[in-house]
């Protein structure tokens, strides 16, 4: 199986406490972070921070897809923030699309991870997030096929870097439960290169 | 959150430039330094004005024109400040940093007819006489310019400026090839795609006034912007003329000092047209023309760029039936409809059949 290409470059934007400038394969977003910063009025929180997230696609007014990222980015960064730590702030998420080839969500995830890492809030782990596709031979890959229509399905899984539990899921088309099954060992496994990539991008930085 | 300074530094700021000197090291009339980043998609750049960044990203796509205007195609701008810029970020298009920013880029670029709206357009039939003086026939490209602010250091006016004129400059549009009463749009890796033809290009050049209007400096940064007591934003291009002028911030500026500001901007376009030029030269003998894969459109129910597009004059309705891939599957079809004309079944079948017997001759004469 051939390994999806990982790059970054951390602290590649002056005024956000963390950015980085990452791309998995061809897919390529930057990610920066605020925090943590005075929250609005309306959204302060009196025990914890509140996590906003903003994902801007590269060309268009954002809409409902979208905004489907920006909630899937903002529940597993308020899972892996310590949030209690910092009551009555907010910590920004803001990530942008620079170019999509199929793995745009995991891509942005991972993105944020490290976004975080670099920033040096705090954090009850590290999380990795792998996409996998279900091609037209019912097999399992983690490249995407260079047609977008000979993918049947695909799968995104979020996994932390503790236990390898699963953060989140997210699926699209249509398949078996043993596919998935098989999807969510194959994501397990390449978690494992994520991990091992960020740590290595930390210290070389 | 605002960006607040400190009296003492607003002090030292001042001082320092009623001696010449700026705080980081700069001369008066210095620029940063411009660095242009090209992305693997035609017109998509990402321009860097010392630390502030901008990401320009043009799209295109065909649509009906205006009635009033049925020849000419259109020129989009979307120009958002990314919640990233900065701290003091308010999301939303109406903050009053965006509008002016839109105002700005819109009246360099599209009030000063840099792109040939007239050369937008595909199919200019004559008007039908009908009573509702409807132009269906008519199809025309329209083209949008996204501009996402990543980094806010300072002037991000013509940084923003920057960014769009790489990328008017990098982007081509899908090639067509009418035949009769059918236009077939090519996907970039059938036929190479083609440039837009501008007329000519502005860059923005910011000049901004301290101390009640007697010392001036060019391309603020961030600390100088915020003790600035006024700005002058001129947008020229090469031939010396002036596209936009916009002077915020109530400092009054003499005749003379506009005539100064204006040939030091001048100045200024020359070099950094030189720069664009410069960047533009070596990407373009380096970019593939087959290599990247479109991304998907937003806007419209098309999903991807598929393989062979046509659009069939059809007993003078139009029917964009425009996905019919290499299996001859239609994948999608659109009917306009508006008052007066019902379509029914059977000529939505013809039509079907007549397109899909067209795009199969097509396919045999282009292979």
């Amino acid at each position: 199986m051939d390994e999806v290409k990982l790059r970054c470059e951390l602290g590649v934007l002056t005024r956000p406490d963390g950015s980085v400038l990452f791309s998995e394969g061809e897919t390529t977003v930057v990610a920066g972070i605020y925090g943590p910063v005075e929250s609005k009025i309306n959204k302060t929180l009196v025990e914890k921070a509140c996590v906003e997230a903003y994902f801007r696609p590269k060309s268009g007014l954002p809409g409902v897809k979208d905004r489907l990222n920006e909630s899937m980015i903002r529940n597993v960064c308020e899972a892996v923030i310590a949030v209690a730590l910092f009551p009555r702030t907010a910590v920004v998420v803001v990530v942008q699309e620079m170019q999509n080839n199929g793995q745009l969500i995991s891509c942005a995830l991972n993105a944020t991870c490290l976004a975080l890492l670099n920033s040096g809030i705090d954090m009850k782990c590290m999380y990795a997030a792998v996409t996998c596709f279900l091609d037209r031979s019912d097999s399992i890959v983690l490249i995407p096929p260079a047609d977008e229509r000979e993918i049947k399905g695909s799968f995104m899984f979020v996994f932390d870097s503790v236990e390898k539990t699963i953060l989140a899921s997210h699926t699209e088309g249509s398949f078996s439960i043993d596919q998935y099954k098989d999807a969510l060992s194959l994501c397990r496994e390449e978690s494992t290169n994520i991990f091992n990539f960020f740590k290595k991008a930390l210290t070389i930085k | 959150m605002k960006n607040i300074t400190s009296n003492c530094e607003r002090s030292f700021i001042i001082e320092a430039l009623s001696r010449g000197k700026r705080i980081d090291g700069r001369e008066i009339y210095d620029h940063r330094k411009v660095n242009f980043f090209f992305g693997r998609e035609y017109g998509h750049v990402e321009a860097h004005l010392g630390d502030t960044k901008v990401l320009a990203q043009i799209s295109s796509e065909v649509v009906v024109p205006s009635s009033e205007r049925s020849t000419e195609g259109f020129l989009i701008f979307n120009i958002d400040i990314s919640p990233m810029a900065s701290p003091a970020y308010e999301t939303g298009r109406l903050t009053k940093e965006c509008i002016e920013l839109t105002r700005i880029v819109e009246r360099c670029f599209r009030e000063s007819r840099v792109v040939e709206t007239e050369g937008l357009c595909i199919v200019a039939g004559e008007k039908e006489n009908n009573l509702l003086n409807l132009c269906y026939n008519f199809k025309v490209w329209s083209i949008r310019v996204d501009v996402h602010v990543l980094d806010h250091c300072g002037n991000y006016i013509d940084c923003a400026c920057l960014a769009v004129s790489a990328a008017l400059r990098h982007f081509r549009r899908p090639d067509i090839a009418i035949s009769g009463d059918e236009v077939v749009i090519y996907d970039i890796l059938d036929r190479p795609p083609v440039p837009l033809s501008l007329h000519h290009l502005p860059l923005c050049i910011t000049c901004s006034f301290f101390d009640s209007g007697n010392l001036f400096a060019v391309d603020p940064s961030l600390e100088e912007e915020s003790v600035m007591r006024g700005r002058l934003v001129l947008g020229v291009n090469v031939l010396k003329e002036i596209c936009a002028i916009q002077h915020n911030g109530g400092v009054p500026l003499s005749k003379d000092q506009i005539n100064r500001c204006a040939e030091i901007a001048f100045v200024k376009v020359q070099e950094l047209t030189s720069l664009m030029d410069k960047g533009l030269a070596v990407i373009m003998l380096s970019v593939p023309n087959a290599a990247v894969k479109s991304t998907e459109a937003r806007s419209n129910s098309w999903v991807r760029l598929p393989p062979r597009r046509v659009f069939s004059v059809f007993d003078g309705r139009v029917f964009n039936l425009a996905l019919i891939n290499s299996s001859k599957v239609v994948e999608a079809c659109q009917v306009p409809c508006w008052l007066g004309t019902r379509t029914d079944d059977t000529s939505l079948g013809k039509a079907l059949e007549d397109i899909r017997a067209q795009s199969f001759t097509e396919k045999g004469k282009a292979s």
